[in-house]
Protein backbone atom coordinates (compact mmCIF):
# COMPACT_ATOMS: atom_id res chain seq x y z
CA UNK A 1 0.00 0.00 0.00
CA UNK A 2 2.57 2.25 1.11
CA UNK A 3 4.38 1.96 -2.60
CA UNK A 4 1.13 3.23 -4.12
CA UNK A 5 0.83 5.81 -1.98
CA UNK A 6 4.65 6.53 -2.77
CA UNK A 7 3.63 6.30 -6.93
CA UNK A 8 0.25 8.14 -6.68
CA UNK A 9 2.80 11.07 -4.95
CA UNK A 10 5.42 10.67 -8.23
CA UNK A 11 2.82 10.61 -10.53
CA UNK A 12 1.38 14.09 -9.38
CA UNK A 13 4.70 15.58 -8.94
CA UNK A 14 5.47 14.97 -12.89
CA UNK A 15 1.85 16.14 -13.47
CA UNK A 16 2.85 19.13 -11.71
CA UNK A 17 5.52 19.27 -14.41
CA UNK A 18 2.87 20.05 -17.28
CA UNK A 19 0.17 21.67 -15.82
CA UNK A 20 1.66 25.03 -15.91
CA UNK A 21 2.53 25.12 -19.40
CA UNK A 22 0.42 27.41 -22.12
CA UNK A 23 -0.03 25.03 -25.36
CA UNK A 24 2.74 25.65 -27.87
CA UNK A 25 0.24 27.59 -30.19
CA UNK A 26 -1.95 29.55 -28.19
CA UNK A 27 -2.60 32.87 -29.26
CA UNK A 28 -0.45 32.27 -31.99
CA UNK A 29 -1.78 33.64 -35.31
CA UNK A 30 -1.21 32.39 -38.49
CA UNK A 31 -0.04 35.86 -40.67
CA UNK A 32 -1.31 36.04 -44.30
CA UNK A 33 1.00 38.66 -46.14
CA UNK A 34 -1.66 39.84 -48.98
CA UNK A 35 0.67 40.93 -51.34
CA UNK A 36 0.10 38.75 -54.07
CA UNK A 37 -0.79 41.07 -56.88
CA UNK A 38 2.51 42.81 -56.36
CA UNK A 39 2.13 45.28 -59.26
CA UNK A 40 -0.95 46.86 -59.58
CA UNK A 41 -2.64 50.42 -60.66
CA UNK A 42 -5.40 52.29 -58.12
CA UNK A 43 -8.72 53.52 -60.16
CA UNK A 44 -9.84 56.47 -58.13
CA UNK A 45 -13.03 58.04 -59.82
CA UNK A 46 -15.03 61.06 -59.42
CA UNK A 47 -17.40 63.53 -60.86
CA UNK A 48 -15.46 66.15 -62.74
CA UNK A 49 -17.64 68.79 -61.66
CA UNK A 50 -17.32 67.94 -57.60
CA UNK A 51 -14.48 65.58 -56.68
CA UNK A 52 -15.81 64.66 -53.09
CA UNK A 53 -19.04 63.02 -55.45
CA UNK A 54 -18.65 59.55 -56.84
CA UNK A 55 -20.55 58.78 -59.49
CA UNK A 56 -23.95 56.06 -58.58
CA UNK A 57 -23.59 52.72 -60.67
CA UNK A 58 -19.62 53.15 -61.52
CA UNK A 59 -18.60 49.85 -63.83
CA UNK A 60 -15.63 48.62 -65.39
CA UNK A 61 -14.94 47.10 -68.39
CA UNK A 62 -10.88 45.22 -68.52
CA UNK A 63 -9.93 44.59 -72.02
CA UNK A 64 -6.87 44.43 -73.96
CA UNK A 65 -3.78 41.82 -74.77
CA UNK A 66 -3.42 41.16 -70.86
CA UNK A 67 -6.97 41.29 -69.76
CA UNK A 68 -6.79 37.65 -68.91
CA UNK A 69 -4.20 38.00 -66.15
CA UNK A 70 -6.01 40.89 -64.56
CA UNK A 71 -7.41 40.65 -61.24
CA UNK A 72 -9.26 42.88 -59.00
CA UNK A 73 -6.17 43.50 -55.60
CA UNK A 74 -7.84 40.74 -53.51
CA UNK A 75 -7.69 38.33 -56.13
CA UNK A 76 -10.74 38.47 -57.84
CA UNK A 77 -12.43 38.27 -60.91
CA UNK A 78 -15.16 40.10 -60.26
CA UNK A 79 -14.41 43.95 -60.91
CA UNK A 80 -16.42 46.14 -58.75
CA UNK A 81 -15.91 49.47 -57.57
CA UNK A 82 -16.35 50.28 -53.74
CA UNK A 83 -16.78 54.33 -52.76
CA UNK A 84 -15.29 54.97 -56.22
CA UNK A 85 -11.97 52.95 -55.47
CA UNK A 86 -10.93 49.58 -57.56
CA UNK A 87 -7.22 48.45 -57.77
CA UNK A 88 -6.47 45.65 -60.30
CA UNK A 89 -2.97 44.17 -61.16
CA UNK A 90 -1.69 41.26 -63.28
CA UNK A 91 -1.30 37.77 -61.61
CA UNK A 92 1.59 36.42 -59.80
CA UNK A 93 2.47 34.61 -63.25
CA UNK A 94 1.98 37.70 -65.27
CA UNK A 95 5.32 39.42 -64.53
CA UNK A 96 5.95 42.70 -66.53
CA UNK A 97 9.31 43.13 -67.46
CA UNK A 98 11.24 45.46 -69.31
CA UNK A 99 10.30 44.09 -73.03
CA UNK A 100 7.02 43.14 -71.84
CA UNK A 101 4.97 45.35 -69.90
CA UNK A 102 1.42 44.58 -68.76
CA UNK A 103 -0.85 46.68 -70.67
CA UNK A 104 -4.84 46.50 -70.55
CA UNK A 105 -7.87 48.92 -71.47
CA UNK A 106 -10.61 49.86 -69.13
CA UNK A 107 -13.60 51.62 -69.39
CA UNK A 108 -15.43 53.35 -66.87
CA UNK A 109 -18.82 54.60 -67.09
CA UNK A 110 -21.93 55.16 -64.87
CA UNK A 111 -25.56 55.90 -65.62
CA UNK A 112 -25.30 59.91 -66.93
CA UNK A 113 -21.98 59.93 -67.07
CA UNK A 114 -19.49 59.91 -70.46
CA UNK A 115 -18.18 56.48 -70.36
CA UNK A 116 -14.15 56.78 -70.50
CA UNK A 117 -11.53 54.21 -72.05
CA UNK A 118 -8.12 54.35 -70.72
CA UNK A 119 -4.98 52.33 -71.97
CA UNK A 120 -2.61 51.19 -69.01
CA UNK A 121 0.49 49.96 -68.35
CA UNK A 122 1.88 48.62 -65.58
CA UNK A 123 5.90 48.78 -66.27
CA UNK A 124 8.87 46.30 -64.74
CA UNK A 125 9.94 49.71 -62.14
CA UNK A 126 6.36 50.43 -61.87
CA UNK A 127 5.04 48.87 -58.72
CA UNK A 128 2.13 51.05 -58.07
CA UNK A 129 0.31 54.08 -59.97
CA UNK A 130 -2.68 55.83 -59.27
CA UNK A 131 -5.22 56.29 -62.38
CA UNK A 132 -7.57 59.63 -61.20
CA UNK A 133 -10.50 59.58 -63.20
CA UNK A 134 -13.24 62.52 -63.88
CA UNK A 135 -16.07 61.46 -65.44
CA UNK A 136 -18.43 64.12 -66.53
CA UNK A 137 -22.38 63.91 -67.28
CA UNK A 138 -23.57 63.61 -70.48
CA UNK A 139 -25.89 66.52 -69.29
CA UNK A 140 -23.32 68.88 -69.55
CA UNK A 141 -20.37 70.39 -72.10
CA UNK A 142 -17.60 68.89 -69.36
CA UNK A 143 -15.50 66.39 -71.00
CA UNK A 144 -13.94 64.04 -68.60
CA UNK A 145 -10.30 63.84 -67.71
CA UNK A 146 -7.37 60.94 -66.88
CA UNK A 147 -4.10 61.39 -64.29
CA UNK A 148 -2.02 58.64 -64.00
CA UNK A 149 0.81 59.24 -61.20
CA UNK A 150 2.76 56.79 -59.65
CA UNK A 151 4.19 58.19 -56.56
CA UNK A 152 2.08 59.43 -53.54
CA UNK A 153 0.95 62.66 -53.12
CA UNK A 154 3.63 65.08 -50.86
CA UNK A 155 1.99 65.30 -47.44
CA UNK A 156 4.40 66.88 -45.43
CA UNK A 157 3.85 70.38 -44.12
CA UNK A 158 5.83 72.00 -41.06
CA UNK A 159 2.59 70.88 -38.90
CA UNK A 160 2.78 66.94 -39.57
CA UNK A 161 5.35 64.49 -38.10
CA UNK A 162 5.58 61.39 -39.56
CA UNK A 163 3.27 58.31 -37.84
CA UNK A 164 3.18 54.46 -38.89
CA UNK A 165 0.04 52.76 -38.98
CA UNK A 166 0.29 49.23 -38.86
CA UNK A 167 -2.85 47.81 -40.58
CA UNK A 168 -3.94 43.40 -39.37
CA UNK A 169 -7.37 42.37 -40.86
CA UNK A 170 -9.00 39.77 -38.62
CA UNK A 171 -11.91 37.24 -39.48
CA UNK A 172 -14.22 36.29 -36.92
CA UNK A 173 -14.58 33.03 -38.69
CA UNK A 174 -10.91 32.36 -38.72
CA UNK A 175 -9.84 33.13 -35.24
CA UNK A 176 -6.44 31.91 -35.32
CA UNK A 177 -5.73 34.10 -38.73
CA UNK A 178 -4.46 37.53 -39.59
CA UNK A 179 -4.47 39.15 -42.53
CA UNK A 180 -1.77 42.04 -43.70
CA UNK A 181 -3.10 43.77 -46.56
CA UNK A 182 -1.39 45.76 -49.00
CA UNK A 183 -3.32 48.25 -50.60
CA UNK A 184 -3.52 52.05 -51.42
CA UNK A 185 -4.94 54.36 -48.47
CA UNK A 186 -7.10 56.66 -48.89
CA UNK A 187 -7.51 59.50 -45.85
CA UNK A 188 -9.63 62.86 -44.57
CA UNK A 189 -10.34 64.41 -41.44
CA UNK A 190 -12.70 63.03 -39.06
CA UNK A 191 -16.35 64.23 -39.89
CA UNK A 192 -14.61 66.45 -42.67
CA UNK A 193 -17.18 67.13 -46.18
CA UNK A 194 -13.99 67.03 -48.04
CA UNK A 195 -13.27 63.82 -50.39
CA UNK A 196 -10.95 61.26 -49.13
CA UNK A 197 -7.51 61.76 -50.51
CA UNK A 198 -4.77 59.22 -51.16
CA UNK A 199 -2.00 59.33 -49.16
CA UNK A 200 0.28 55.70 -49.40
CA UNK A 201 0.44 52.43 -50.13
CA UNK A 202 0.81 50.13 -47.62
CA UNK A 203 3.15 47.24 -48.01
CA UNK A 204 2.22 44.32 -45.63
CA UNK A 205 -0.12 46.04 -43.32
CA UNK A 206 2.66 48.91 -42.79
CA UNK A 207 2.26 52.74 -43.85
CA UNK A 208 4.25 55.41 -42.48
CA UNK A 209 2.65 58.78 -43.34
CA UNK A 210 2.97 62.72 -42.75
CA UNK A 211 -0.11 63.59 -40.38
CA UNK A 212 -1.07 66.33 -37.65
CA UNK A 213 -1.00 65.47 -33.99
CA UNK A 214 -3.88 66.37 -32.17
CA UNK A 215 -6.02 65.70 -35.08
CA UNK A 216 -8.69 62.63 -36.48
CA UNK A 217 -8.47 60.97 -39.46
CA UNK A 218 -10.48 58.38 -41.20
CA UNK A 219 -8.08 56.11 -43.16
CA UNK A 220 -9.88 53.92 -45.82
CA UNK A 221 -8.91 50.97 -48.10
CA UNK A 222 -10.86 48.98 -50.81
CA UNK A 223 -10.58 45.00 -51.15
CA UNK A 224 -13.77 43.26 -53.48
CA UNK A 225 -15.91 45.73 -53.77
CA UNK A 226 -15.98 46.32 -50.06
CA UNK A 227 -14.28 49.62 -47.84
CA UNK A 228 -12.90 49.37 -44.60
CA UNK A 229 -12.40 52.69 -42.83
CA UNK A 230 -10.66 52.87 -39.46
CA UNK A 231 -10.75 56.03 -37.34
CA UNK A 232 -7.68 57.11 -35.21
CA UNK A 233 -6.68 59.93 -33.43
CA UNK A 234 -2.93 60.73 -33.60
CA UNK A 235 -0.67 61.29 -30.72
CA UNK A 236 2.09 59.27 -30.74
CA UNK A 237 3.84 58.18 -33.81
CA UNK A 238 2.90 54.36 -34.47
CA UNK A 239 -0.61 52.72 -34.04
CA UNK A 240 -1.80 49.14 -34.84
CA UNK A 241 -5.33 49.14 -36.43
CA UNK A 242 -7.53 46.08 -36.51
CA UNK A 243 -9.92 46.06 -39.45
CA UNK A 244 -12.45 43.06 -39.02
CA UNK A 245 -12.61 42.08 -42.82
CA UNK A 246 -15.55 40.12 -42.60
CA UNK A 247 -16.78 36.82 -44.08
CA UNK A 248 -16.81 37.72 -47.53
CA UNK A 249 -13.00 38.24 -47.85
CA UNK A 250 -12.11 35.95 -45.40
CA UNK A 251 -14.01 33.00 -46.86
CA UNK A 252 -11.55 33.83 -50.14
CA UNK A 253 -8.76 32.38 -48.46
CA UNK B 1 -0.50 8.99 -20.94
CA UNK B 2 -2.19 7.71 -17.95
CA UNK B 3 -2.09 3.97 -19.29
CA UNK B 4 1.48 4.78 -18.97
CA UNK B 5 2.15 6.20 -15.74
CA UNK B 6 0.26 3.31 -14.83
CA UNK B 7 1.76 0.62 -16.41
CA UNK B 8 4.94 2.22 -14.66
CA UNK B 9 3.78 2.41 -11.36
CA UNK B 10 2.92 -0.95 -11.26
CA UNK B 11 6.23 -1.74 -12.24
CA UNK B 12 7.58 0.10 -9.44
CA UNK B 13 5.29 -1.78 -6.83
CA UNK B 14 6.36 -4.70 -8.36
CA UNK B 15 9.98 -4.27 -7.89
CA UNK B 16 10.07 -2.67 -5.00
CA UNK B 17 7.81 -5.56 -3.39
CA UNK B 18 10.72 -8.04 -4.75
CA UNK B 19 13.69 -5.80 -3.63
CA UNK B 20 12.62 -5.27 -0.13
CA UNK B 21 12.00 -9.36 0.17
CA UNK B 22 15.84 -9.46 -1.18
CA UNK B 23 16.60 -7.48 1.30
CA UNK B 24 16.14 -9.70 3.94
CA UNK B 25 18.99 -11.97 2.38
CA UNK B 26 21.11 -9.24 1.44
CA UNK B 27 23.78 -9.54 4.67
CA UNK B 28 27.41 -8.84 2.82
CA UNK B 29 27.13 -5.97 0.43
CA UNK B 30 29.93 -5.83 -1.85
CA UNK B 31 31.58 -2.64 -2.58
CA UNK B 32 32.71 -0.83 -6.53
CA UNK B 33 30.61 -3.02 -7.98
CA UNK B 34 29.98 -2.03 -11.89
CA UNK B 35 27.02 -2.27 -14.23
CA UNK B 36 25.96 -1.29 -17.68
CA UNK B 37 22.18 -0.41 -17.92
CA UNK B 38 19.74 0.12 -21.39
CA UNK B 39 17.74 2.78 -20.67
CA UNK B 40 14.04 3.56 -22.21
CA UNK B 41 12.05 6.22 -21.46
CA UNK B 42 10.81 9.73 -21.76
CA UNK B 43 14.04 10.87 -22.81
CA UNK B 44 14.04 8.06 -25.36
CA UNK B 45 16.79 5.60 -25.29
CA UNK B 46 20.53 5.23 -24.29
CA UNK B 47 22.99 3.28 -22.22
CA UNK B 48 24.75 4.10 -18.49
CA UNK B 49 27.96 2.86 -17.02
CA UNK B 50 27.49 2.40 -13.01
CA UNK B 51 29.76 2.67 -10.62
CA UNK B 52 29.28 1.72 -7.01
CA UNK B 53 31.73 4.28 -4.72
CA UNK B 54 30.47 3.23 -1.70
CA UNK B 55 27.51 1.33 -0.18
CA UNK B 56 24.96 4.14 -0.35
CA UNK B 57 26.57 6.49 -3.12
CA UNK B 58 27.09 5.38 -6.96
CA UNK B 59 27.82 7.30 -9.57
CA UNK B 60 27.20 6.67 -13.40
CA UNK B 61 27.16 8.39 -16.93
CA UNK B 62 25.50 7.96 -20.08
CA UNK B 63 23.98 8.91 -23.34
CA UNK B 64 20.27 9.17 -24.41
CA UNK B 65 18.44 10.37 -26.99
CA UNK B 66 15.47 10.93 -28.39
CA UNK B 67 13.81 11.29 -32.06
CA UNK B 68 9.95 11.84 -32.14
CA UNK B 69 6.86 13.62 -34.55
CA UNK B 70 3.68 13.60 -34.53
CA UNK B 71 0.97 14.69 -37.22
CA UNK B 72 -1.37 17.10 -36.94
CA UNK B 73 -0.53 17.46 -33.23
CA UNK B 74 -1.98 21.44 -33.10
CA UNK B 75 -4.98 21.97 -35.60
CA UNK B 76 -5.32 25.53 -36.92
CA UNK B 77 -8.82 27.02 -37.19
CA UNK B 78 -9.17 28.66 -40.54
CA UNK B 79 -6.14 27.24 -42.44
CA UNK B 80 -6.86 23.86 -44.17
CA UNK B 81 -2.88 22.92 -43.43
CA UNK B 82 -0.97 19.74 -42.24
CA UNK B 83 1.27 20.09 -38.93
CA UNK B 84 4.03 18.17 -37.78
CA UNK B 85 5.54 18.39 -34.18
CA UNK B 86 8.51 17.15 -34.33
CA UNK B 87 11.47 17.03 -31.19
CA UNK B 88 14.82 15.43 -31.26
CA UNK B 89 16.77 15.13 -27.89
CA UNK B 90 20.34 13.96 -27.43
CA UNK B 91 22.15 13.99 -23.72
CA UNK B 92 25.10 13.20 -22.13
CA UNK B 93 24.59 12.93 -18.65
CA UNK B 94 26.40 12.00 -15.40
CA UNK B 95 24.12 11.13 -12.05
CA UNK B 96 24.80 10.61 -8.63
CA UNK B 97 22.50 8.44 -6.80
CA UNK B 98 22.18 8.27 -2.64
CA UNK B 99 20.20 5.72 -0.83
CA UNK B 100 19.75 7.43 2.34
CA UNK B 101 17.75 4.85 3.84
CA UNK B 102 19.43 1.15 4.77
CA UNK B 103 15.82 -0.10 5.61
CA UNK B 104 14.40 0.70 2.02
CA UNK B 105 17.65 0.68 -0.32
CA UNK B 106 15.62 0.20 -3.25
CA UNK B 107 15.04 3.61 -3.06
CA UNK B 108 17.33 6.53 -4.33
CA UNK B 109 17.94 9.95 -4.59
CA UNK B 110 19.10 10.77 -7.89
CA UNK B 111 20.93 14.19 -8.92
CA UNK B 112 23.23 15.56 -11.21
CA UNK B 113 23.06 17.46 -14.99
CA UNK B 114 22.96 16.55 -18.21
CA UNK B 115 24.86 18.13 -21.05
CA UNK B 116 22.01 18.58 -24.15
CA UNK B 117 24.16 18.50 -27.76
CA UNK B 118 20.16 18.82 -29.59
CA UNK B 119 17.29 19.79 -27.57
CA UNK B 120 15.25 21.65 -30.67
CA UNK B 121 11.24 21.10 -30.89
CA UNK B 122 10.06 22.11 -34.18
CA UNK B 123 5.91 22.73 -34.93
CA UNK B 124 6.16 22.57 -38.86
CA UNK B 125 2.85 24.29 -40.35
CA UNK B 126 2.46 22.96 -44.48
CA UNK B 127 -1.38 24.45 -46.33
CA UNK B 128 -3.04 21.75 -48.01
CA UNK B 129 -5.06 21.35 -51.36
CA UNK B 130 -5.69 24.06 -53.35
CA UNK B 131 -4.74 26.99 -51.85
CA UNK B 132 -6.84 29.97 -53.45
CA UNK B 133 -6.33 34.13 -53.26
CA UNK B 134 -9.76 35.02 -54.71
CA UNK B 135 -9.74 33.46 -57.52
CA UNK B 136 -5.94 32.97 -58.49
CA UNK B 137 -4.66 29.43 -57.67
CA UNK B 138 -1.80 30.12 -56.17
CA UNK B 139 1.51 26.95 -56.03
CA UNK B 140 2.55 25.48 -52.74
CA UNK B 141 5.84 27.90 -53.14
CA UNK B 142 3.83 30.92 -53.26
CA UNK B 143 1.58 29.84 -50.81
CA UNK B 144 4.51 28.97 -48.09
CA UNK B 145 4.88 27.31 -45.29
CA UNK B 146 5.43 27.85 -41.58
CA UNK B 147 7.87 26.72 -39.08
CA UNK B 148 7.92 27.68 -35.26
CA UNK B 149 11.78 26.55 -33.43
CA UNK B 150 12.28 25.88 -29.92
CA UNK B 151 15.65 25.20 -28.33
CA UNK B 152 16.81 23.85 -25.17
CA UNK B 153 20.18 23.21 -25.96
CA UNK B 154 22.95 23.07 -23.18
CA UNK B 155 23.13 22.12 -19.56
CA UNK B 156 20.69 20.87 -17.47
CA UNK B 157 20.35 19.79 -13.83
CA UNK B 158 18.36 16.63 -13.09
CA UNK B 159 16.79 15.46 -9.64
CA UNK B 160 14.89 12.06 -8.97
CA UNK B 161 14.20 9.09 -7.70
CA UNK B 162 15.45 6.12 -8.26
CA UNK B 163 13.36 2.55 -7.53
CA UNK B 164 15.29 -0.78 -7.67
CA UNK B 165 18.71 -1.55 -6.82
CA UNK B 166 21.59 -0.01 -9.56
CA UNK B 167 23.63 -3.52 -9.06
CA UNK B 168 22.21 -6.92 -9.94
CA UNK B 169 22.41 -9.62 -7.51
CA UNK B 170 22.81 -11.69 -9.91
CA UNK B 171 23.54 -11.13 -13.53
CA UNK B 172 20.27 -8.62 -14.43
CA UNK B 173 17.63 -6.51 -12.62
CA UNK B 174 15.36 -3.29 -13.75
CA UNK B 175 15.13 -0.53 -12.25
CA UNK B 176 12.96 2.74 -12.60
CA UNK B 177 13.78 6.35 -12.64
CA UNK B 178 11.44 9.35 -12.12
CA UNK B 179 12.53 12.89 -11.95
CA UNK B 180 13.24 15.30 -14.29
CA UNK B 181 15.84 17.72 -15.89
CA UNK B 182 15.60 21.54 -15.61
CA UNK B 183 16.21 23.08 -19.55
CA UNK B 184 17.45 25.70 -20.26
CA UNK B 185 15.37 28.82 -20.95
CA UNK B 186 14.00 27.91 -25.11
CA UNK B 187 15.47 29.63 -28.24
CA UNK B 188 12.56 30.45 -30.32
CA UNK B 189 12.10 31.43 -33.81
CA UNK B 190 9.05 31.69 -36.87
CA UNK B 191 10.19 31.40 -39.86
CA UNK B 192 7.26 31.76 -42.62
CA UNK B 193 7.47 31.63 -46.16
CA UNK B 194 5.40 32.86 -49.18
CA UNK B 195 2.39 34.04 -48.32
CA UNK B 196 3.80 33.12 -44.68
CA UNK B 197 6.60 35.62 -44.31
CA UNK B 198 5.70 37.83 -42.35
CA UNK B 199 4.79 35.40 -39.38
CA UNK B 200 8.19 36.23 -37.35
CA UNK B 201 6.00 38.81 -35.67
CA UNK B 202 4.23 35.63 -33.73
CA UNK B 203 7.54 35.00 -32.06
CA UNK B 204 7.12 36.76 -29.29
CA UNK B 205 4.25 35.30 -27.83
CA UNK B 206 6.21 32.13 -29.10
CA UNK B 207 8.13 32.51 -26.83
CA UNK B 208 5.97 33.52 -24.38
CA UNK B 209 3.94 30.07 -24.83
CA UNK B 210 7.16 28.34 -24.20
CA UNK B 211 8.78 30.14 -21.28
CA UNK B 212 6.97 27.40 -19.15
CA UNK B 213 8.37 24.15 -20.76
CA UNK B 214 11.49 23.88 -18.93
CA UNK B 215 11.32 20.41 -17.11
CA UNK B 216 12.05 17.62 -19.38
CA UNK B 217 10.01 14.79 -17.28
CA UNK B 218 11.65 11.60 -17.16
CA UNK B 219 10.07 7.81 -16.15
CA UNK B 220 12.74 5.46 -17.66
CA UNK B 221 13.10 1.63 -17.19
CA UNK B 222 16.78 0.64 -17.13
CA UNK B 223 17.45 -2.87 -18.07
CA UNK B 224 20.22 -3.40 -15.73
CA UNK B 225 23.59 -5.74 -16.58
CA UNK B 226 26.10 -7.37 -13.60
CA UNK B 227 29.93 -6.35 -15.05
Amino acid sequence: MIFLKKGAFVFTIIALFFWGCTKPTNNIKVVVDANVIKYSAMINVTDVANSSVVPAGLTINVSGQDADAIYEISGKKDFEFAGGIISLGPSPTRVPTESSPVKFTVTISAPGYTAITQDIQINANEIQQVVSVSLAKTSTKSTGSVTITSTPPNTQTSETSAVTLNFTGTCSNKSDFEFKPSNYIFYKEHNSAEAYQYIGYMNKGAITVQLQFGKTYDFKFAYGGQTYVVTQEINQADYTETVDLGDTLCDTF
Amino acid sequence: MKKTFLVLLCAVAAISSVKAQDMSKLQSPVLHQESFQVTAGTQGIGGEFIYELSQKVAIRSGLSFIPLSMNNAFPISGLNSDNKLTANFSNIHFLADFTPFKGASFLRLVGGAAYFMQAKGDFAVQPTGNYNYGDIALTPAETGNLSLNANWSGVAPYLGLGFAHLFPRHFFNVNLDLGSYYLPAPQTSVVGTGLLDGNSSQNAQFRKNMSGYRFLPVAQLNFNFKL
